[in-house]
């Protein structure tokens, strides 16, 4: 209740602030009148009066400040005071350099924050997503998991309790034709609970039922909002209509709700769904293609998920021995993360270490700038000011910093968002489109700033109002203090330490980018053109037509002028896709027989000289290979070493598992081809002849295309080609083979750039640092100086003398520095590639440089201490 | 030896409420009537008599209003609120108790010596 009042109280006279301060002018006034009226009146003159009454009241501005007190009005005139002077403070001296130091450091950190808030933290874009799972198959020889035969799928479905629903899908792309241009759309054959896993239902019509599950299930498709606006824009009479894909016709029954996305679907969000009843393989159970996804039951842990699911694949592998198979269930958050988890770390781990560099030199520029404001406090403090006061208008001062910086920090984030997003995208972060730098981002700025500027404040605090004699140490500002030097040394030597680590762990990733970027592929990828044809299925089966096709595009092809050669592959290196195949080479006399797995990529003679892939023995395929000739392959160097070993591997053979088992002669052994890509090392690969059964088995093919000089010239022409030979095959991009090598650097560029760029920054950030203690040190010494100089020492002398201040610390950091050096280099150890975490060459030119830049920014303030007039400077006091 | 005595800590604020109880006045008025009713022996510093009036009122022991002075000047007169009369007796009540009790050990002292 009284608190009530005074508040009202402080607030009446905040309110009416002016008629306040008139009234309390008037009161005083009054008062003053009275007494020398009542003087006057014992007697006094008038003059005498006036100037008793001014000695005993004192300053009248003095009395209405108390008064004020009296009334809590000082506090909001503090504060506002406290604000004015700290923006005026800022504009001069330091202030501002500390609020760009901070602004980097939060900026970069609010940036890689947003990155790994999306990727790893951000809950998923479906109800309950935490009751989501992944579920796969594993091999129980070997622990590893793969995907999931259909059989094995619905008997999961059927038989597990603890879910509430699961569904599969297997990832078709389609060829999308009429209402529009031909286009390849993501497609999915998705079982009938894949809805309900992820708890959406249609906007129009319905989804899958479980009749549609089953073989011999009718051809309906169900179509996302996005298609339905882009070719049907939105037409209410969409249910009931045909849609053609890859030529075949299916009706549409339902369109997906605006926005639906999900990470979970791979490679890509399907456009078209389909029931997956309509797969050829739907009633395998060896057939390891469908991706499970399931929504647990509420209150059913994890761990009875998985004990439920082990317990139906023990059951089942008795059921079925020829087929035994374990099951991995994890949350499908986890599962999602997995795999980008170790390199966001990285970034998290640098861009911290950043940070702690930035807030090391923000810490010594503001004990720099209190030392040089002691002056300043001490008179104020002589002057009556309170020590409670000043204190709070420091705090103020770091508050308005923090402030200031948390807006840099966010503008920097916000400016380089647009780059981050892309960049992170082609790295494959997931989620990377839904990055934003928003109000989150900005809470989390300002925090993060003005927790910073609270600790390098404090820091700064306690150094400079550690206790010592205050009339000395205020006005005695030639003094010199080691004690408060010693404390910025110590910044000095924080600074360099965490910029050796991160330097290191950017120099590693570094080096691996150009060992990656300079691995030799297996084939020569200049002027070479690629470019995925999809014909429609339903038109193109594998066969004669198939055949006919791709030979008629590649016939005009290689007539184009400027064209070396052209061939068709059914994934083309580096593309990141690839089929495999499992083999065993069967007459070894008295061993058993290893079944071992093969790249297999259908292909035909030209394709090695296409891409220029070394034949190392035998030949390559001719038009003879053909059906009803003895089956041939050829394979790669890496196959014939681990199953010949010195042996020719001309003449023997292999037995493939294609369609049953197919005995095929190996006419050939080319040069290793980094498939997948140039991180990973080839392993054994077969190529099989496409003018054979049964190799072909699916319509798509990469065509690849050599030409005599740079082949972007060409692009229009080909392009025509296919368009005048197959009016519905929608022609995807043509890129040359040297962009899709530059696009599966991307992820390792994108890790590289960044760390390089906060290594940069820290580095850049220590070697101020550095500069400004020597600087400082040079400018507060320059008597001490003066007189070494008169006493005969030499300039050498003070140049050691001065840059030792800095030189000093900055070497102490870099030994401090490496085992966070060594420890930089055991987090981006899983993402190096050619190069050791603990390369000795690394480290040593990373210590060098550290210790360089270290030596540059000491030396150069130094230098002007070496200028010191002793005459003049002995003049001076 | 001056025959003004020195203000007790906290006794400036009873003193204030006690001089107001009476009539309305105005600060000027507080003071003299405090040196009145103390019959001259206290002197209040014209410095921390208003720190207080703007105390209290700030605390809603005492209200103020403008009003005429006796020479027809405008002056701030200052009257007692009732949590303030409430304030005044428990104050004049514990002083009371406090002097009696103070008076009361220092003779005690002196007797016993004397006996």
């Amino acid at each position: 209740m009284a608190l009530l009042y005074r508040l009202t109280s402080l607030l009446r006279a905040a309110w009416g602030r002016d008629r306040f301060e008139d009234g309390m002018a008037d009161e005083l006034r009054f008062h003053k009148e009275a007494y020398i009226d009542d003087l006057v009146r014992r007697g006094v003159t008038r003059q005498e009066a006036e100037r008793r009454a001014a000695v005993e009241w004192g300053t009248v501005e003095g009395l209405k400040e108390e008064l004020r007190a009296a009334r809590g009005l000082h506090l909001l005139d503090e504060l506002q005071q406290d604000v004015r002077y700290s923006l005026r403070q800022l504009r001069r001296g330091r202030g501002f350099a500390v609020v760009a130091v901070l602004s980097l450091g939060v900026g970069a950190n609010l940036a890689v924050f947003s990155v790994v808030y999306t990727a790893l933290m951000r809950p998923l874009p479906h109800p309950n997503p935490d009751r989501l799972v992944s579920i796969s198959s594993r091999e129980l020889t070997s622990g590893r998991d793969h995907l999931t035969a259909p059989l094995d799928f619905f008997d999961f479905e059927q038989r597990a309790a603890s879910f509430e629903r699961l569904g599969a899908y297997y990832p078709p792309g389609f060829t999308l034709t009429g209402n529009g241009p031909a286009e390849r759309v993501a497609g999915a054959r998705a079982s009938s609970g894949l809805f309900d896993v992820f708890g959406v239902r249609p906007v129009l019509g319905r989804g899958f039922n479980r009749d549609e599950d089953k073989p011999g299930a009718a051809p309906v498709a169900v179509i996302s909002h996005a298609l339905w606006t882009r070719r049907y824009q939105q037409a209410s009479t969409i249910i009931g209509q045909t849609i053609s894909l890859s030529g075949n016709a299916y009706t549409i029954v339902g369109v997906l709700p605006e926005g639906f996305q999900s990470p979970a679907m791979w490679p890509r969000m399907p456009e078209v769904w389909v029931p997956i009843g309509l797969d050829p393989n739907v009633t395998r159970r060896d057939a390891r293609m469908l991706r499970v996804l399931g929504r647990v039951r509420p209150v059913v842990s994890l761990e009875r998920a998985r004990a439920d699911l082990d317990a139906i694949s023990r059951a089942l592998a008795t059921e079925h021995p020829e087929t035994k198979i374990g099951t991995g269930v994890v949350a499908l958050t986890d599962q999602l993360t997995r795999e980008v988890r170790p390199s966001l770390l990285i970034l998290a781990a640098a861009v911290g270490a950043l940070l702690l560099v930035a807030c090391g030199n923000a810490a010594g520029l503001l004990i720099g700038r209190m030392l040089e404001r002691r002056h300043e406090f001490a008179t104020r403090l002589a002057l009556g000011a309170g020590r409670l006061r000043l204190m709070r208008q420091m705090l103020a001062e770091n508050v308005v910093i923090g402030l200031l910086a948390s807006l840099g920090g966010f503008a920097l984030a916000s400016l380089t968002s647009g780059v981050l997003v892309a960049a992170a995208a082609a790295a494959g972060v997931p989620r990377a489109s839904e990055i934003s730098i928003d109000t989150t981002t900005l809470l989390a700025g300002v925090i993060l700033a003005v927790g910073c500027t609270t600790v390098c404040a404090l820091a700064a605090a306690i150094e400079t109002t550690r206790p010592r004699n205050e009339a000395q140490g205020a006005f005695a500002t030639r003094t010199v203090t080691p004690g408060r030097r010693r404390s910025r040394a110590l910044l000095i030597t924080v600074e360099v330490a965490f910029s050796l680590a991160i330097l290191a762990g950017a120099a590693l990733l570094g080096r691996s980018f150009y060992a990656l970027q300079s691995t030799d592929p297996g084939f020569d990828v200049r002027n070479v053109l690629t470019t995925r044809l999809s014909p429609p299925a339903a038109r193109y089966q594998a066969g004669p037509v198939l055949q006919h096709f791709y030979d008629a595009v590649l016939e005009r092809v290689r007539a184009l002028p400027g064209v070396e050669a052209a061939s068709v592959v059914d994934w083309v290196p580096l593309s990141g896709f690839g089929a495999s195949i499992g083999f065993t080479v069967p007459e070894r006399d008295g061993e058993a027989v290893a079944r071992s797995l093969a790249e297999l990529r259908v292909v035909d003679g030209d394709y090695f000289t296409t891409l220029r892939i070394p034949l190392v023995a035998g030949r390559v395929f001719e038009r003879g290979d053909r059906n009803g000739a003895p089956p041939v392959v050829i394979v790669n160097e890496s196959l014939a070493r681990a199953q010949f070993g010195t042996a020719s591997a001309i003449g023997r053979r292999l037995v493939l598992e294609r369609e049953g088992l197919v005995t095929a002669e190996i006419i050939g052994v080319v040069g290793d081809v980094r498939e997948f890509s140039l991180r990973i090392p080839p392993g054994p690969g077969i190529f099989a002849p496409k003018t054979q059964s049964p190799w072909v088995v699916h319509e798509t093919r990469d065509m690849v295309v050599r030409t005599y000089s740079e082949p972007g010239a060409l692009t229009p022409m080909i392009a025509a080609i296919v368009q005048e030979l197959e009016p519905d095959l929608p022609l995807g991009p043509i890129q040359t083979m040297e962009e899709l090598v530059d696009t599966s650097l991307d992820r390792t560029r994108f890790y590289a750039w960044a760390v390089a760029l906060f290594a940069a920054i820290a580095v850049l950030l220590g070697g101020f640092g550095i500069y400004g203690v020597v600087a400082s040190a040079v400018i507060q010494r320059t008597r001490e100086l003066g007189i070494r100089l008169a006493l005969g020492a030499t300039r050498a002398d003070i140049l050691a003398r001065s840059a030792g201040f800095g030189v000093i610390p900055a070497l102490v950091g870099v030994v401090a520095g490496l085992p966070l050096a060594f420890a930089a280099g055991q987090i981006v150890r899983q993402q190096l590639f050619g190069v050791e975490a603990t390369d000795t060459l690394t480290l040593t030119a990373v210590v060098a440089s550290m210790a360089a830049v270290g030596l540059v920014a000491a030396f150069l303030p130094a230098s002007r201490a070496t200028r010191v007039d002793p005459a003049s400077v002995l003049r001076e006091q | 030896m001056s025959k003004t005595a020195d203000l007790l800590p906290g006794t400036l604020d009873m003193l204030i409420l006690k001089a107001v109880s009476l009539n309305p006045l105005h600060g000027y008025g507080v003071l003299l009537r405090i040196k009145q009713i103390s019959n001259d022996a206290l002197d209040i510093p014209q410095g921390s008599l208003y720190p207080a009036l703007y105390r209290l009122e700030h605390q809603g022991l005492i209200k103020a209003e403008w009003g005429e002075s006796d020479n027809n000047r405008r002056a701030k007169f200052y009257a007692l609120t009732a949590p303030g009369r409430k304030r005044l007796k428990e104050e004049t009540a514990g002083w009371n108790r406090l002097a009696a009790a103070i008076g009361a050990a220092l003779n005690a002292t002196v007797d016993d010596t004397e006996a």
